[in-house]
């Protein structure tokens, strides 16, 4: 879990040092939360990874001075109907099926997931960066998640 | 916001590439609607895209960074902290055969009322989770409170782990543990507690499948006993006669 925290901040960052500083302030706030945290291990992780990639992002926002955007949760919160969905086949996604599933996108799909989720770009500086409508970059995003839900194994929640 | 609208931007909230305003309008929309649903399993899809980062080490490495950690936690908490001491010890009179420790599920009554006990304490709660988390790092952290309640999580880098819940000065701790694969029939883990330089058992034990153990032990814990686990033939040694496969200080 250790290396995937800090891949996860490092491949958003490029940075060792400051994807250090991410991991280490991910740790912090799953200091905060974990009493009001329900589960065991496999739940825990899932919420950290989470914790890292926002903090990440942060980061990543503030070196490059753009105005913070709110992450996908509130700070003191987690979606935990996500994170029950996710327990059932995080031990089958390995860094390899991740990235297999990844590739099999149509590569508009990819890329935009890839500039969003590691890159911190929202869906207006998605469509500036490639030249896409707007309302393309969000059918992109939706649909390449929706695949990936598909591929990943993920119910759809009731 | 309509209802399609909404759906249409559900990816980019998930990925958390919406402004803020548009962030409220949908959370205030979806309050009253099923696209709640949606947005739980993309939202498990991001989780699963964090596999796709690739596995690195820190520049101070897992250790380094590990301490860095422990030492914010530490601050943060105002968690008192000690060094760990290797196990150095003898029988002492009174304790030369080993007693032998209750084994049975973690899950069982007994472990469930200290547990709901400690569940009122919430800083030890998140102690317990958060330090489940740290799944590479060699540490050991623990909590006290006035009334001499103490939690003492350690765990090495190797995965295993030892957690201790305790009132000190009284003959009642739980001793949880996990990492120690089954033995065969000829072996046992023997635990021990550490004073003064003296190693008093405190009992054999069997891990289940999981290499999991939790009983509660009859012994009179101090701030500064070492807690220690050997690998000894069954039915337990006077004395330790191998290293330790683990060893804590509170």
């Amino acid at each position: 879990m250790g290396r995937r925290a800090f891949g996860l901040a490092f491949r958003v960052l490029g940075d060792g040092s400051a994807a250090e500083d991410a991991v280490q302030d991910a740790f912090l706030d799953l200091w905060r939360q974990a009493a009001s945290v329900d589960g065991g291990k496999g739940r825990v992780d899932s919420l950290l990874m989470t914790l890292v990639h926002r903090r990440a992002i942060d980061a990543l926002r503030a070196r490059e001075r753009r105005t913070r955007i709110s992450g996908v949760m509130p700070d003191e919160a987690v979606d935990h109907d996500a994170v029950e969905l996710f327990e059932k086949v995080a031990n089958a996604l390995t860094h390899e099926r991740v990235l297999e599933c990844m590739e099999s996108l149509p590569k508009d799909q990819k890329h935009a997931i890839e500039l969003a989720y590691f890159g911190g770009l929202t869906h207006s500086e998605i469509a500036q960066k490639t030249g896409a409508p707007l309302g393309t970059v969000k059918g992109r995003l939706r649909l390449g998640l929706l695949r990936l839900r598909a591929d990943f194994g993920i119910e759809a929640a009731q | 916001m309509k209802c399609d609208e909404v759906r249409d931007l559900t990816g980019a909230y998930v990925l958390g590439s919406l402004t803020e305003d548009e962030i409220r309008q949908i959370e205030d929309h979806v309050a009253g609607c099923d696209l709640h649903a949606e947005i739980a399993g993309l939202a498990a899809v991001t989780m699963g895209l964090a596999a796709a980062g690739p596995e690195a080490e820190p520049p101070s490495g897992f250790t380094g960074l590990g301490e860095r950690i422990s030492a914010a936690i530490r601050a943060d908490q105002n968690v008192p902290h000690r060094e760990i001491a290797p196990i150095t010890g003898t029988p002492i009179d009174g304790s030369v055969s080993p007693r032998t420790a209750s084994s049975r599920p973690e899950s069982s009554p007994a472990v469930s009322s200290r547990t709901l006990r400690f569940a009122s304490w919430p800083v030890a709660a998140a102690l317990a989770v958060a330090l489940g988390a740290l799944l590479v790092w060699n540490v050991a952290l623990q909590m006290n409170d006035p009334g001499g309640e103490l939690v003492h999580f350690f765990r090495e880098e190797d995965g295993d782990w030892v957690r201790v819940e305790a009132t000190l000065g009284e003959s009642n701790a739980t001793v949880s543990l996990g990492g120690f694969e089954p033995l065969p029939s000829s072996r046992d883990y023997q635990l021990w507690a550490v004073r003064n330089d003296a190693a008093i058992s405190l009992g054999v034990f069997e891990t289940g499948e999981n290499g999991r153990w939790s009983g509660d032990i009859d012994f009179a814990l101090e701030r500064g006993d070492g807690i220690a686990i050997t690998e000894e033939t069954a039915g337990g040694s006077n004395a330790p006669t191998a290293e330790p496969l683990l060893s804590t200080q509170l």
